[in-house]
């Protein structure tokens, strides 16, 4: 797994957001501002309208908990959990990057 | 019932309790100020740009505490308000901004009069609408009341298409009034924990910010546990008068320009209780070397500023109000003689100094002697450069919602239309506009408003022909070379607000200026009041950005 994946300040989160055109718009715009990289991103279609999940693999030299208290405070984002660097998009994500080098 | 949907913004407005609203017409929201010319209930203020508009919404809103609403219309009418919608995010002001959009078929055509509004107002306000349905408005206008006065207050902007306006809505599903979304609950074993932390300090500091201000009874409550735990307390410029200028326990303004002796209190404090503050940079200095031996205990009612720049040993994520309240009842009474002394010794020997506050020609002197003609009922307004600075530390202010000031954004332009605000807003209180020369000129045209209006009025203009702050910066940390920053020309200030139609005074010409500057304060209706000031003066002590609060330059005896 590359190093810059498993930096401490990475980490998974997974977000149940309004189902809104505007919602990625609205959490890259936050993320860019507050220099939270996003380095991956699952947003499948929604199983429960009209709210959705959405899972963001985060890096930022930010604790993970500021990064939830900042997009949480976004009107669209109703829950945010933490996840551990067990989590598969992580993986996944490392993988990518594998096989991209 | 049928209402198009710019008669269903009236009426839910009207619902909201609104009574005035500023604003300028254009194409893309003209259906709404046609249906607006009809309402019984709401006064419209014309103002000259749009910008003013939204300070003189912001004014509405500081000096009541009330979500206050500013219209435009679609292009350049938008991006002239996104500087006050800023404003309004930065210092966690309620407003609502309506803005007229093209028609729903010609969005993103590139259409005359057309910008992504949404886009464009989306970092800068807590929620953003754009209004797809006149149906939506029954939902999307409580909404944004809730929204702006809800947690800590802020900005929404609600985007209309012109179509939508027009749109006929048969089936109105009226709203139930918005009410105010629940803030959560303090925490009780933290509460118990801060309580714990405040009984057992030696040198404890209560550090206000402007959360103080918004939440409703929080400045009582601060004060009285102020009181009761003899604890000294230091205010942001936000919170400024939640501590009577006179009161024992105060310490006046913290950071970039306090006095020596508030920021060499904190040096020593051995626990900071910060209450609705952020630790923002021009009150911390270096953050990591603020207040470095204090354990800290962090109120607010934003989650997200807990930890944001400092952590903290106890963090409570609520209402201030309610925390302190429930804080109140663990705390035991203490007197602290051996830190108050020292902290009157601190004072004494590090005073803050304001030269010439005798003399109403000089900076200090002007500014104590328009407070010599009014009392604490009177509204304090202020511009942004070295005059606002000037009067925060020398206007003897006495109570919260007196001050209104652009602290987080700091925009020049802030103060004329601002004070037409709270002047509308307080109609029955007289309320002074402290501004510069600089600052003046970015909303000038505003005094055709204030004339209009006969607001109760008076700016009181600094005058050094500079664009002050920024001199000063230049002569401290650019080698002294100034650039940039003199105009070059004289304007005829007093004759300019003659020319918009408002009383003058000439400062400079007047050979008893007090005894004119009382009788032009006690005078109805808006007037300036000019005065030349030395462009040479400096405000002191001054931190230089990036340094620590104990890295202060002048204001030494």
């Amino acid at each position: 797994m590359n190093a810059h994946l498993t930096h401490s300040s990475t980490t998974v989160l997974e977000l149940t957001v309004s189902d809104h055109p505007s919602v990625l718009a609205r959490l890259t715009s936050l993320c860019s501002r507050r220099a939270y990289t996003i380095g991956a991103m699952l947003y499948p279609p929604a199983a429960r309208l009209p709210e959705r999940q959405l899972w963001l693999l985060v890096h930022s030299n930010c604790a993970a908990e500021q990064i939830a208290q900042q997009l949480l405070k976004l009107e669209d984002v109703r829950a945010v959990r933490h996840h551990g660097p067990e989590h598969p998009l992580l993986q996944l994500a490392a993988e990518q990057v594998d096989h991209a080098e | 019932m049928r209402l198009t949907g710019a008669q269903l913004v009236v009426a839910l407005l009207e619902q909201q309790g609104i009574t005035t609203v500023a604003g300028i017409p254009g194409g893309a929201i003209l259906p709404l100020y046609d249906a607006l010319s009809q309402s019984r209930r709401i006064r419209h203020v014309l103002t000259r740009h749009e910008q003013g508009a939204g300070f003189i919404a912001q004014g509405m809103a500081r000096a009541s505490g009330r979500p206050a609403v500013c219209l435009a219309s679609s292009g350049p009418g938008v991006t002239n308000l996104l500087t006050a919608v800023a404003d309004a995010m930065l210092d966690s002001i309620p407003l609502v901004a309506i803005t007229g959009q093209v028609p729903r078929a010609l969005l993103g055509t590139d259409a005359f009069q057309e910008v992504d509004t949404y886009g464009l107002s989306m970092s800068i306000t807590k929620h953003n609408f754009l209004v797809r349905s006149a149906q939506e408005l029954t939902r999307v206008i409580p909404r944004a009341f809730a929204i702006a006065s809800s947690g800590r207050p802020g900005p929404v902007w609600i985007d209309i298409p012109k179509d939508v306006q027009t749109e006929v809505c048969e089936a109105i599903e009226w709203p139930a009034a918005s009410p105010v979304l629940p803030a959560p609950a303090p925490q009780v074993q933290a509460v118990a924990r801060a309580a714990e932390l405040i009984n057992q300090a030696a040198r404890p500091v209560l550090y206000l910010g402007g959360g103080t201000v918004h939440s409703r009874g929080a400045a009582e409550l601060a004060l009285a546990l102020a009181e009761l735990a003899s604890l000294p307390c230091t205010m942001t410029l936000m919170a400024l008068g939640v501590v009577p200028h006179d009161h024992p326990l105060s310490l006046g303004m913290l950071g970039m320009h306090a006095a020596r002796y508030t920021n060499l209190v904190l040096e020593e404090c051995d626990l900071l209780i910060a209450v609705g503050a952020r630790f923002d940079d021009r009150a911390t200095g270096d953050p990591k070397r603020f207040c470095e031996s204090a354990k800290i205990v962090h109120i607010d009612i934003d989650a997200a500023e807990l930890g944001k720049i400092r952590t903290s040993d106890v963090s409570i994520g609520a209402d201030v109000a309610a925390t302190l309240k429930q804080l109140l009842r663990h705390i035991e009474p203490r007197t602290r003689a051996r830190w108050r002394a020292r902290v009157t010794e601190l004072k004494r020997h590090f005073p803050l100094l304001m030269p010439r506050q005798d003399d109403p020609r000089s900076h200090y002197g002007l500014i104590r002697a328009v407070a010599s003609c009014v009392d604490e009922r009177a509204l304090i307004c202020t511009d942004v450069g070295q005059h606002q600075m000037w009067v925060a530390q020398a206007y003897p202010l006495r109570r919260p919602r007196q001050w209104l000031t652009s602290g987080g954004l700091g925009t020049m332009g802030f103060g004329l239309p601002a004070a037409i605000g709270a002047a509308l807003a307080e109609p029955r209180r007289t309320v002074i506009c402290f501004t510069g020369d600089g600052s003046l000129l970015m909303n000038i045209q505003e005094l055709a408003t204030a004339a209009e209006q006969r607001v109760n009025l008076k700016i009181v203009l600094l005058n050094n022909q500079s664009l002050g702050l920024v001199q000063q910066q230049q002569s401290l940390f650019y080698g002294e070379r100034r650039y940039a920053s003199r105009y070059h020309t004289d304007v005829d200030f007093p004759a300019l607000a003659r020319g918009f139609g408002i009383q003058a005074l000439d400062l400079d010409e007047c050979a008893e200026p007090l005894s004119a500057l009382r009788d032009a304060v006690k005078t109805a209706g808006p007037c300036l009041i000019h005065a030349s000031i030395d462009a040479e003066a400096k405000v002191f002590p001054m931190v230089p950005p990036g340094a620590a609060n104990r890295e202060m330059i002048g204001g030494l005896q």
